[in-house]
């Protein structure tokens, strides 16, 4: 069925809810979309699914209070309703704090140019003059180059051994009985080679990857906004990138608890918020039902 | 009940941990459906410990069963621990952070009851790792007054003589039957935790290893094992769930917030299997057969839809295609779930043309492959084994595939079950050919074919816990012939996966051994081993080495053919199924006679039914 009303919701993803991956989110939402009987547009095709988007991939271990994803309804439903509803359905630390009906040929966020805001606590770890200091020579640069680097191979590595013996464990109960051993003479692989095969691949392309920005271009404002607290406004760049570069040790930077606090796109020559550019005079799509 | 101090770990030191490791949200709750209960007000407090990791303990439908049993109670709650990974452990450890239940985040050693799940012997050591990091008393014997107790079930739970130093108990059979008892006893108990314990002997269907004595003959083989104080059974019966439609089953159980290894509802249809396969242990510790109502279950899967949102059912049993109404069932089911885009699956198909049109029917066309299990090459060797599968269920289970458009098809074989021959091996390669014109004629491409290979081991209460697991280097020899065979008859068309003959070897060793292999179990955590189930941990040497140093060498527990007259460390555990029977089952593969089914034909003696719960309903 064509969908008849797009709701956007500002969703917050907090507490334990912010160790979900992305696609553990988009899972979560899946299923309390399922839950909720709301008159959810579902895809068409073999497997079909609830439709909805998220703007932006929240990186595993931030919080954020503005979240934002699209869902899209066979008929209206009070957004106030929609909220009241899921939000029954979701899980502790994930809740939608605001919606709003906006037209259904609104651009999707994810083709706009976007920018966020955070909030790092460094908390008592960081010496406030210190912090100060440090922010005041970032700012004071002309450029901040910073190389970034392939993900990081340190605790992920184990993750990804685990995620392929999970699927290969899946089929019958025992953990091992799918092991893709090959004989050497047979297949001609050599023995442990099973294991090596998608993270050889993943590290010739995150080599490829690799590339150096300025972080200079990429922060819009920096501050200290508390004590240990450093605040800041950024587009397509990590809040972790910016603690880097500011030399603050790596001790003190793992420990940051790192919030996101707004985010803004870009639809023409200003930064809007998400939840309202809709409805901003000469904004407004079109009505076209049959999207 | 356990008065010790419950200190909760703080949010603050779990964040810390949790900033650098690998997938944490494994070590969270807050998970959708989750039951948090105040300790000091709940006089039992029960933590369900899975010896793996949250993805593949998450994953276990009787974990859910309990923990939703457990947790209605009023006086009662249940909470979950899983084997934490490596990094989290060493995070742990550094921090002084003992093991903790992911609900309260309180210490697992402050709660009354730590009952572990042993679904696979090669969890063991995972089961001493647990215990270590929750600072709890690895043996049994020595635990103090105020630790808890350490209670073990599930299917390996008809063997647990090699844990026997661990644990305090064992629940053999249904334990959602016994669980309550257990709450009562220990709710109650003031004494010591040796009168406890001596109370839970006497309930029926739990084991307390340390009431029994072992005498050993001088060729190291079990003399006698009989009970030391009054009140506690020679022989300890298993419980059954005599009405599985009357059984709590969770509709809503705690849903995952991150990705786990069955990442779907389960609704069990029915409990047992009577089909005889004589190498499978399921077969014979889970009878009788139970099933649930049409009526129960098509309201259980709707309740589950509905309090979980997941777009798949999974349609669980040991034979799910023998259901008695299972055609009426998925009609009825496909139906209602429609709306929602909820689909269905079905975990275990029988190999034929039935199964394969109703694995069709529901599965919309999300899958492209679909997996039989003849589990031998030759029609002999599938007697031998009581498989009730002819070349022509196969063949027109393959016809029914390939008329449904599935691109590819997988088969699990066994290797070294007993009696095998090269033939049987060169057989499989035949069935292969043979699967592959029959496809080709049928659809006019050839199917991309996955042959998966495991090793038989031997197990506890099945008609072949007599005979011995086929050496190791012969294994290999036959798992190359297999290759090359396999080679000849499909070239690249076919896939073979084979199982690691190492694993399969120390996995018989634990399955059929007795309270000795204990300190081999210590002595391998203690070198190391842990997640010996994950192939890429699986440390052969090491587990070679506990042997050394214990003095016990495994192919006296893995290789040798059995007595016929022999006592088993088993046999003061008692699955229903008789020791004659079982024999009798052996000789009748030693001739290659089949045993029908009981559903469908006349009751065959095991004993399962001697205490009157038959309770199947026959087809028409």
């Amino acid at each position: 069925m064509a969908s008849r009303q797009r709701i956007r919701a500002k969703i917050s993803k907090t507490d334990s809810a912010r160790y979900m991956s992305h696609l553990d989110f988009m899972r979560t939402f899946e299923r309390a979309l399922r839950r909720s009987s709301l008159p959810i547009t579902y895809t068409e095709g073999y497997n079909p699914h609830p439709k909805f988007s998220l703007a932006t991939a929240l990186p595993v271990g931030y919080s954020s209070v503005t979240e934002i994803g699209d869902f899209f309804l066979d008929r209206y439903v009070d957004p106030y309703e929609f909220a009241r509803i899921m939000n029954e359905q979701l899980p502790p630390g994930v809740s939608i704090l605001a919606t709003s009906c906006i037209s259904l040929n609104s651009p999707a966020l994810a083709s706009l140019p976007q920018s966020s805001v955070y909030d790092a606590f460094l908390g008592a770890a960081a010496r406030d003059e210190d912090l100060q200091n440090r922010v005041e020579g970032f700012l004071a640069r002309e450029s901040v180059q910073y190389v970034r680097r392939p993900k990081e191979m340190s605790g992920g590595e184990l993750g990804e051994d685990e995620e392929e013996n999970a699927g290969a464990m899946g089929e019958r109960g025992a953990p091992n009985l799918d092991s893709q051993k090959t004989p050497p003479e047979a297949g001609g692989k050599e023995p442990g080679s099973r294991q090596n095969g998608v993270k050889g691949v993943k590290k010739d392309a995150s080599a490829k990857n690799k590339k150096t920005i300025d972080l200079k271009k990429a922060v819009l404002s920096l501050k200290v906004t508390a004590p240990g607290a450093i605040t800041m406004w950024v587009i397509g760049c990590r809040p972790e990138e910016v603690l880097e570069s500011l030399d603050l040790e790596h001790s003190v930077r793992r420990l940051a608890t790192i919030t996101k606090t707004h985010f803004y796109v870009k639809p023409r020559d200003k930064w809007l918020d998400p939840m309202e550019f809709d409805t901003l005079p000469g904004f407004a799509g079109r009505a076209k039902w049959g999207m | 009940m356990n008065m010790a101090k419950s200190e909760a770990l703080s949010l603050e030191v779990r964040d810390k941990l949790l900033s650098g490791v690998a997938k944490p949200a494994r070590y969270v709750d807050d998970e959708f459906n989750v039951v948090k209960k105040d300790h000091d007000r709940t006089a039992f407090k029960f933590v369900l410990a899975f010896p793996d990791t949250y993805e593949v303990g998450m994953s276990h439908i009787g974990s859910h069963i309990l923990y939703s049993v457990l947790n209605s109670r009023s006086d009662a709650l249940a909470e979950r621990v899983y084997a934490p990974w490596d990094d989290m452990a060493s995070a742990m450890r550094r921090a002084g952070v003992p093991l903790f239940a992911l609900e309260s985040r309180v210490p697992i050693r402050s709660f009354d009851v730590v009952g572990f799940t042993l679904q696979y012997e090669l969890s063991y050591t995972n089961v001493l790792y647990m215990l270590d990091l929750a600072g709890i008393t690895l043996k049994s014997v020595e635990r103090r007054e105020d630790e808890p107790l350490i209670i073990g079930g599930g299917p390996c739970a008809f063997n647990p003589e090699p844990l026997a130093d661990f644990f305090d108990a064992f629940v053999l059979g249904d334990g959602e039957e016994v669980i309550g008892e257990i709450a009562e006893l220990v709710k109650t108990s003031k004494g010591r935790r040796e009168d406890l314990l001596s109370e839970l002997a006497s309930v029926p269907g739990i084991y307390v290893p340390r009431f029994y004595r072992v005498e050993y003959l001088e060729d190291g083989t079990i003399a006698d094992v009989s009970p030391i104080r009054p009140g506690v059974p020679p022989v300890v019966e298993k419980r059954v769930v005599k009405n599985l439609d009357e059984a709590p089953f969770p509709v809503s159980p705690v849903v995952p917030n991150t990705e786990v290894v069955h990442d779907r509802a389960s609704l069990e249809l029915f409990r047992g299997c009577t089909r005889g396969c004589r190498f499978c242990s399921a077969g014979f510790i889970y009878r009788p057969v139970r099933e649930r109502s049409l009526e129960r279950l098509e309201d259980l899967a709707m309740k589950l839809s509905a309090n979980t949102g997941y777009d798949e059912i999974s349609l669980g049993s040991l034979s799910s295609s023998d259901y008695s109404r299972i055609q009426d069932l998925v009609d009825r089911l496909s139906e209602r779930l429609a709306p929602q885009r909820v689909s269905l699956s079905l975990p275990s198909l029988r190999v034929d043309a039935f199964s394969v049109d109703l694995a069709r029917q529901i599965e919309t066309v999300r899958k492209s492959s679909i997996t039989f299990a003849p589990e031998a090459g030759s029609q002999r060797l599938r007697d031998v084994i009581n498989k009730g599968v002819t070349e022509e269920d196969l063949m027109n289970a393959v016809e029914a595939a390939a008329r449904a458009g599935l691109d590819a098809l997988k088969f699990y074989f066994m290797i070294g079950l007993p009696t095998e021959q090269d033939e049987d091996l060169d057989a499989i390669g035949d069935l292969v050919s043979k699967v592959l014109s029959r496809y080709k004629a049928e659809r006019g491409k050839k199917p991309r074919i996955t042959v998966s290979a495991s090793v038989f081991v031997p197990k506890a209460h099945t008609p072949f816990q007599w005979e011995p697991q086929v050496k190791r280097q012969e294994i290999e020899r036959r798992q190359l012939r297999l290759a090359k065979v396999l080679g000849k008859a499909g070239g690249r068309s076919v896939k073979f996966n084979w199982h690691d003959s190492r694993q399969s070897f120390i996995e018989a060793v634990l399955a059929r051994g007795d309270r000795r292999v204990g300190q081999v179990i210590d002595k391998a955590y203690r070198r190391g081993s842990i997640f010996d189930a994950w192939n890429d941990r699986f440390r052969y040497e090491e587990w070679l080495k506990a042997h050394e140093e214990v003095g016990i060498d495994p192919e006296f527990y893995a290789n040798r053919t059995r007595r016929d007259d022999e006592r088993f460390p088993w046999d003061h555990l008692s699955a229903g199924v008789s020791k004659d029977y079982l024999a009798r089952e052996r000789e009748r593969a030693r001739k290659g006679l089949l045993t029908p089914d009981c559903r469908w034909n006349h009751c065959t003696g095991c004993g399962a039914c001697e205490r009157g719960y038959n309770q199947i309903p026959l087809r028409d």
